[in-house]
């Protein structure tokens, strides 16, 4: 027998493929077409979620440096006038950085040293564990353990023998455990009892402290003090023990400043005046009036400018009517001087020896005159301190008003930007409701499995899809082999096929799902979306997708590819 | 019981005097169908040589086995027992890879259906198997041009199979099958979609392969005036070869032929 001069059939290079390929997806572009369409979808949602998780994060992100000049001014508020619980107080202590503001200040209160604040830092980590345990039992479990004891209470509660011994008795009825072991937890609790009097050292000393910042801060709201005093004066908060870093005092007067001049913006509303004639300026009635609609008005040099005019002209109406007072009286002891010298004058003429009775008559007439006169200041005399009542009533709402136009302007854009931070902040709120931040790209574990699903979906319709084009293409096929192509070439074939329309599925889907994204961060962020936006994770993440759409097509054309190389070369002889 | 289902085997060699080599030889080839519970012997063991150079007709009415033979010796199926030489090596030995191998450069296939590719040029077909081969493609479309010459396409190389009419089709099928210098070409009804006048150009065409390139050509056929250009014929029935009839006897049974066939 001869020997076998049959060889392994040579494999096609990439190029031949591909070119194969292309020449076959343009025949068939429709089928192709839907192919493409169910990748783009898939993509496009995973972009869409993925941008969208991207934003909130950098907007959530970027909200919290816009929001932190306030919240610190609201922060410092709380300080100096709310002294905190226990519970508060075990919060702090628990997550307190050593050497830090907070561990100088509660060194100064207690008049602690840095062990014994060690020490209530590890006490208050316990307490926490604890108090998640506590916390998570309900009223039918707890009730036996500790009697009506709640809170910090609870570790009071525990201190006597006997509710100790009942504690023990009654816990191995529960269904949840202790965090530690019952040892642990009896000495934590008589590591509890001895530092106590450390807590209430430091509760004590910042009630003392809390106390002197009020006489420092006076009448007015703190906001009114951080707005209106010196730097230094602040600063003396620094000897009742609060740790205030120097930058922070700016921002704080910056901030207190700038609520100061809104509210100082609002109040001219109570003034009636103001009120009437910024409904005549903006077309509207006065009930209509609101805050919103002054501050619109007042965002601009125009109609800061008035708002200015109308609030000096309201302080100027007192002392104008205090002049008017001043001129009336002045008319009327005038009036009265009159009054006196003509009925001088009268008794005179009528004492002389031959009264000129034309003399007479001209003094009486005179007389009567000033009489008259007299009588009509003392009425405007009798009505003007009502009207000054009035005025002064008017001006007091705007007697702090001390700032210009320019400070107007900056107090309405301070009040705008609030509002839309609200906006955004509770946006974020909603977006991420569910939303855990570790969680992969910042994905909820719903996400992830409304993303999941997609492919599934995406890859049983690529796989139908290819199924289709298999079926169709029994023949071309089995010619195919018959020619000499082996098995290889034709799965290679179709899985090349697959992978081309999943890019061309991906780039789509990818720039689809970034402008999608894109909107509905604008819709949900407004303009924090775009001046946040992530590009270059963006970019990153487009890639991702555009990899993931190929790499679905794979996936899902090897089930297709595999019937269509397992196809006998016979199927070509087939008549239909 | 296979031995015993050997019926009405013809005697396998035609002509002993045979100086050519032979170049396909079937060993007791079998092949069985198995349906759920029944099996369809299809083959029941056929014993047969075909020479180099020889142009054979291959015969039998519908589910006589003619088509299983036929893919039999055309590698595209494997037997169930028994053995396929296709110059001198035992097809059933081969893997998948050895038997596109085998398939791209030493059989060629013509269809009753042309089977060309659609979104592909009339050279493009042509090329194909080459392209598997892995010849050139610069050689590949110059020789794509001469065998385009040779069946008389040579102006047509750029149409689309949609543009051409189905004689045209079969005889860029045809080039198409030469590609590599088959030493075999197995042909499935090639006229049975034409009409007689292209069929005719067809047969021509077959027999100046034939002749010209000493291409074997092995044909299942009904058409009479291919009958007649044969070499032999193998009448298949019922799994087996019932009869092989020489040239010479062609002539006078030209008339039994048609009373052979039940279509």
């Amino acid at each position: 027998m001869k020997q076998i001069d049959v060889k392994n059939q040579k494999r096609l290079s990439m190029k031949r493929c591909f070119d194969l390929v292309i020449s076959g997806v343009q025949f068939r572009l429709f089928r192709a077409a839907i192919t493409v369409a169910i990748v783009a979808l898939a993509v496009a949602f995973l972009m869409t979620m993925l941008t969208e998780s991207l934003t909130a994060r950098e907007v959530a992100r970027a909200m919290e440096t816009e929001t932190a000049p306030r919240e610190l001014l609201l922060y410092w508020v709380d300080r100096v006038t709310n002294p905190m619980g226990p519970a508060e107080l075990t919060d702090e202590l628990a997550a307190i950085d050593v050497g830090g503001p907070r561990w100088r200040e509660f060194a100064t209160w207690g008049s602690l040293r840095d062990e014994q604040l060690t020490t209530l830092k590890d006490v208050a980590q316990s307490q926490l564990e604890y108090r998640e345990f506590f916390s998570g039992l309900d009223e039918g479990e707890i009730r036996p353990l500790v009697g009506r004891a709640r809170g910090h209470r609870i570790y009071e509660h525990l201190q006597t023998g006997e509710n100790w011994e009942r504690f023990v008795t009654e816990l191995p009825n529960l269904n949840t455990q202790l965090p530690t072991s019952q040892a642990e937890f009896e000495s934590f609790l008589s590591d509890w009892k001895d530092t106590q009097p450390l807590r209430q050292a430091i509760i004590a000393g910042q009630s003392q402290a809390i106390a002197k910042a009020e006489e420092v801060i006076g009448d007015p709201a703190p906001t009114e003090f951080f707005a209106t005093a010196e730097p230094e004066t602040i600063l003396q908060l620094e000897t009742f023990g609060y740790v205030l870093p120097k930058d922070s005092v700016e921002t704080i007067r910056e901030q207190a400043g700038l609520v100061r001049h809104v509210r100082l913006i609002e109040r001219t509303l109570m003034v009636g005046v103001i009120k009437n004639r910024l409904a005549g300026e903006r077309n509207a009635a006065t009930a209509e009036v609101t805050a919103d609609m002054l501050f619109d008005h007042v965002d601009g040099s125009t109609g800061a400018e008035w708002l200015v005019e109308q609030v000096t002209y309201v302080r100027q109406q007192p002392i104008e009517i205090r002049q008017r007072i001043e001129n009336v009286k002045a008319e009327l002891a005038k009036q009265r001087e009159i009054i006196t010298d003509k009925q001088e004058t009268l008794a005179e003429l009528q004492a002389a020896d031959d009264p000129d009775e034309q003399e007479i008559a001209s003094t009486k007439e005179r007389l009567a005159a000033a009489r008259q006169a007299a009588a009509g200041a003392q009425r405007k005399l009798n009505k003007l301190p009502k009207e000054l009542a009035a005025a002064e009533a008017d001006a007091q709402p705007v007697a702090a008003f001390d700032i210009g136009a320019e400070r107007i302007v900056t107090a309405a854009d301070y009040r705008e930007d609030q509002k839309s931070l609200r906006d955004v902040e509770s946006s974020i709120v909603a977006a991420t409701v569910g939303t855990s931040a570790s969680g992969f790209l910042g994905f909820s574990t719903r996400t992830m499995w409304l993303v999941i699903v997609s492919f599934v979906v995406c890859v049983v319709g690529i796989a139908n899809a290819m199924l289709m084009s298999v079926t169709e293409r029994f023949r071309e096929i089995a010619t195919m082999k018959c020619l000499g192509a082996t098995d290889g070439f034709i799965m290679i074939n179709f899985i090349l096929e697959s992978c081309m329309q999943g890019l061309a599925g991906g780039l789509i889907g990818t720039v689809l799902g970034l402008l999608l994204g894109l909107l509905r961060g604008w819709a949900g962020y407004g303009f924090m979306a775009l001046s946040n936006f992530p590009l270059s994770q963006v970019l990153a993440i487009g890639g991702v997708s555009l990899v993931m759409g190929i790499v679905l097509s794979a996936i899902a054309a090897v089930y297709p590819a595999w019937v269509a190389a397992r196809l006998a070369p016979m199927e070509a002889m087939r008549i239909e | 019981m296979e031995e015993s289902t050997t019926t009405s085997t013809a005697p396998a060699t035609g002509r002993p005097d045979e100086e050519k080599p032979v170049i396909i030889r079937t060993r007791d080839l079998k092949k069985h169908y198995i349906m759920g519970e029944v099996t369809t012997k299809a083959l029941r063991g056929i014993d047969s040589e075909v020479h180099r150079g020889e142009f054979i007709s291959i015969l039998g009415p519908s589910g006589s086995g003619k088509s299983t033979f036929f893919n039999m010796i055309g590698g595209l199926d494997s037997p169930t027992a028994g053995r396929v030489f296709i110059d001198e090596v035992d097809v059933a030995q081969l893997n998948a890879v050895e038997l596109a191998f085998l398939r791209c450069r030493k059989i060629g296939y013509i269809f009753q259906t042309y089977n060309l590719v659609q979104y592909m040029t009339c050279i493009e077909n042509v090329t194909v198997p080459m392209a598997f081969a892995g010849v050139d493609p610069d050689e590949a479309r110059e020789r794509g041009m001469r065998l385009l010459d040779l069946v008389g396409l040579k102006e047509r190389w750029f149409h689309k199979p949609i543009e051409m009419s189905g004689g045209q089709q079969q005889r860029t099928a045809i080039a198409r099958s030469m590609a590599n210098n088959p030493m075999i070409l197995l042909c499935d009804e090639p006229t049975g979609n034409l009409d007689l006048k292209t069929g005719q150009e067809i047969h021509e065409l077959l027999v100046r392969l034939n002749k010209e390139h000493g291409v074997t050509i092995l044909c299942v056929t009904h058409d009479h005036r291919l009958i007649k250009l044969s070499d032999r014929i193998f009448w298949i029935r019922d799994g087996g070869i019932e009869r092989i009839a020489e040239q010479h006897e062609i002539q006078v049974e030209t008339g039994a032929i048609g009373g052979e066939e039940h279509e």
